[in-house]
């Protein structure tokens, strides 16, 4: 009897280590069967499994000559707007709303909205425009329901250009909001 | 007898001197046209290196052509070979080739040290009016020449001179924005931040110590103070948001900026020492730029509460604004003369931007710039002339005008960009 | 966290005390002993004002009284002075009337030339006075410092003699700006000499009246 006892111990064993990498599926379809798994488990998972997804989206950045070190994501991007308009385009909210479900899902994060402009008229008035423009994302980021205590904002006016070139292009670029992570 | 010769005599006297009536003759419109200063060559006594020499000439020389005051004359001039002084000075030979003015200089080496003598005659009234012998370090020969070209301004117009001035600036020569120092004419620039930052919009202090600016150290647009004397910068205002676009109040108490409020930016008071923020301005809409008037009893700003950005003045006692810029869609960067009458600003024409003046009364708008896009004027403390960035030739460099657009210098000249000048008030 | 202590660190040494503009250190010696030009301090406006007026007032009158003057001085040689006796009484009536119809025409005519003449002295004064303005101002510059000072005026008296040679002048007025003053002097002492004035008499004194922007 002993001799099967073992054998069988090692079968398992074997079983087991074939059977690790679809472990966590085994264990789901054994849970979807099994209701005693709780919302809240099943919750917790998730939000676990987004949070692996998301980190792999981050990248550090360092501004030269600016303190801190702060995350960016592939999954927050950069929303443009018109030349001298903060308000939002329809491609800026479409943005701003996957942005949103990014933003709900970890609200953890402290995020900061950068608002730019293009390098035309006076760097003073653009320090100005470039705060509108970041206002107006973390307004309506609010109404899509982020919470508003996780947003925070900053203008570097026309002192921070993607493209430095003098053409439309450029500039077009320029006119922007990114995000940046400062702590999660 | 007696009695009738004291009655001639007094009867004598009290007639107006020739007994006859003055004939008068009202005399108008002058020529305003600058006067012939001969300024023959620099007379060495002893041995003076070539260098020390050419600068001397070269900054007086230019000094007195940016003074607007004289046609140099430079050629064929009498009385060669004379170190002409008021014991050897022969007006007659300057007045026949029409010299209106003659510059006698003298300059002497001994070692690192140097004396600089000037005489200054009126050739048309025969007079002697105004000599110095100044002695300094060989390399003070610019400053030496400076404090002559003022000395000679003051003898003629009674008006203090700028050639000694300076001004501060943002260059990115190191690769990033920092602020920077130079004499008016483009000499002696001198790196003021070292930070590796953004740093911009410099502002002096009243009596040219310091100079605020803001700088993006701390990942916000904070306000510094920089000593020129030390290179000591410290953490004036740092209000979460935005401190930026300061203006020192003429008396030196309150600093006027922008800061962030609710969710747009506004005009702000700070005290002297950077504390107690004050909102001044309260609109939805954004107000930048705060410019002082050098009474101190308004102040010049931008908004764009109409639409779109345009120059507006708050009177200090009242609160109450008014709108000063109607033409054009753009209109930026004030800057109030300190003569009080006018105001300086960009204005955007078709694209590019121009530097306007216009009277505090709203009259009288001038376009002085042509060529190239212009900004940030800033006045010189005589309001004679203005500094500002242009890119007429290239990337923005720093030039000077005079306050009517007729003539104007470019002081900088290199492939990194000189933006945002800020002409330091009188210094010393 | 590291990094930031490190950065605060480097931050401080960057701001360590280091000198800009070095002053040089530069003395001064005042090589002009003599005086300045000295210009009379400006006389109180109201005053000033009212001379003016008088004096004006007086040429004016002088002017009206001369006429009379003249007329009364050459009215004597008119007179006739011989007489014829032994005629008709009829014939001493006319030619009594013929006498006083002719002294009376002469009188006219002679009132008529003098007229004239005063009425072209006159105007060649004012052509004198029309050149001497010309001659001046062609002279007076002023630099554009001083050109946006509205209502300066400076008022200079020169004698001018019969050949208009300047023989003195004085200030009667200053604008209360020195150097707008100097101006006006350096003006007056280019523009000499003057054309010879037409008034034959003594020196003619004129005062030059200043006024850049007239209003």
């Amino acid at each position: 009897m002993l001799k099967h006892k073992w054998a069988w111990n090692v079968v398992l064993l074997v079983a087991l280590v074939l059977l690790l990498p679809q472990c966590q599926h085994k264990m789901k379809t054994t849970e979807e069967k099994t209701p005693e798994m709780t919302e809240e488990q099943r919750q917790l998972m998730e939000q676990e499994r987004e949070r692996k997804a998301f980190e792999e989206t981050l990248t550090a950045k360092k501004y030269p000559g600016i303190e801190g070190e702060v995350m960016e994501s592939k999954s927050l991007k950069d929303i443009n707007f018109e030349f001298d308009k903060y308000d939002l385009t329809p491609e800026a909210r479409a943005i701003l709303a996957e942005n949103a479900k990014v933003l709900r899902a970890h609200p953890n994060l402290n995020v900061q909205i950068e608002g730019h402009c293009d390098e035309r008229g006076s760097n003073e008035y653009n320090l100005a425009l470039g705060e509108k423009r970041a206002m107006s994302a973390k307004l309506y980021l609010i109404k899509l329901g982020v919470k508003a205590g996780m947003l925070s904002t900053i203008t570097y006016g026309e002192e921070m250009p993607l493209d430095s070139r003098h053409n439309e292009e450029a500039w077009a670029k320029n006119r922007r909001d990114h995000f940046v992570i400062l702590s999660r | 007898m007696i009695l009738v010769a004291v009655l001639l005599l007094t009867l004598w006297t009290l007639v107006p001197s020739s007994g006859q009536a003055i004939i008068y003759i009202n005399i108008d419109s002058p020529n305003i046209r600058k006067f012939y200063l001969a300024f023959p060559k620099i007379e060495r006594l002893g041995i003076v290196p070539e260098e020390i020499a050419k600068h001397l000439r070269e900054t007086l020389s230019q000094d007195l052509t940016i003074s607007n005051l004289f046609h140099i004359m430079e050629e064929e001039l009498p009385q060669r070979g004379v170190y002409i002084t008021e014991k050897t000075v022969d007006y007659n030979a300057w007045a026949v080739v029409g010299a209106e003015f003659l510059l006698s200089v003298g300059l002497s080496v001994e070692g690192d040290s140097i004396t600089i003598e000037f005489r200054l005659f009126d050739v048309v009234q025969g007079a002697y009016i105004a000599g110095k012998r100044y002695k300094g370090p060989a390399k003070s020969v610019r400053l030496i020449a400076h404090r002559t070209a003022d000395e000679i301004f003051y003898q003629l117009t009674g008006e203090r001179g700028i050639f000694q001035t300076r001004i501060a600036f943002v260059a990115d020569r190191t690769g990033n924005k920092e602020i920077y120092v130079m004499d008016f004419d483009g000499h002696n620039v001198e790196q003021v931040t070292r930070n590796g930052s953004i740093n911009i919009s410099p502002a002096w202090s009243p009596h040219g110590k310091s100079l605020l600016y803001t700088s993006f150290i701390r990942r916000n647009p904070d306000l510094y103070q920089v000593f020129l004397s030390t290179g000591n910068s410290i953490l004036f205002s740092s209000v979460t948001g935005l401190n930026a676009a300061p203006d020192w109040s003429p008396d030196g108490q309150l600093i006027a900026l922008m800061m962030r409020a609710k969710d747009n930016s506004d005009i702000y008071l700070l005290k002297k020492d950077g504390t107690n923020p004050t909102r001044l301005s309260k609109s939805w809409a954004n107000e930048a730029s705060p410019s002082w008037s050098p009474d101190g009893k308004q102040i010049a700003f931008l908004s764009d509460r109409s639409g779109s950005p345009q120059i507006y003045i708050m009177d200090m006692g009242t609160k109450k604004s008014r709108r000063l810029t109607y033409e054009g869609s753009y209109n930026c960067s004030p800057s109030w003369s300190p003569r009080g009458d006018k105001i300086a600003f960009a204005g955007r024409v078709e694209g590019t931007f121009h530097i306007f003046t216009m009277r505090t009364d709203g009259t009288d708008l001038r376009k002085l710039t042509m060529m190239g896009s212009n900004e940030s004027p800033s006045w010189a403390p005589n309001g004679r002339y203005i500094a500002f960035t242009s890119t007429r030739a290239g990337n923005p460099d720093i030039y000077i005008m005079t306050a009517d657009g007729g003539t104007s210098w470019r002081v900088t000249d290199t492939k990194s960009n000189e933006t945002e000048p800020a002409w330091s008030p009188w210094l010393k | 966290m590291v990094h930031i202590f490190v950065m605060a660190i480097l931050d401080n040494i960057r701001l360590m005390p280091r000198r800009i503009t070095p002053r040089a250190n530069v003395y001064m010696v005042d090589l002009l002993p003599a005086p300045k030009i000295v210009t009379p301090a400006p006389a109180p406006v109201k005053k000033t004002e009212e001379k003016k007026v008088e004096t004006k007032e007086i040429v004016k009158k002088k002017v009206v009284k001369k006429k009379p003057q003249v007329t009364v001085s050459k009215k004597a040689p008119i007179k006739v002075r011989k007489e014829k006796p032994k005629v008709n009484e009829e014939q001493k009536l006319q030619a009594a009337i013929n006498k006083i119809k002719n002294r009376v025409e002469k009188r006219e005519t002679q009132q008529a030339e003098e007229q004239a003449q005063t009425a072209i002295t006159n105007s060649l004064l004012e052509i004198w006075k029309t050149l001497v303005d010309q001659q001046v101002r062609r002279f007076w510059v002023i630099p554009d410092t001083l050109s946006d000072l509205e209502h300066l005026e400076a008022v200079i008296i020169v004698e001018i003699d019969k050949d208009g040679v300047v023989m003195a002048s004085r200030f009667e007025r200053s604008s209360g700006n020195p150097y707008y003053d100097q101006s006006a002097m350096r003006a007056v002492t280019k523009a000499a000499p003057f054309p010879p004035p037409p008034v034959g008499e003594a020196p003619v004194k004129v005062g030059l009246v200043f006024q850049a922007q007239r209003t």
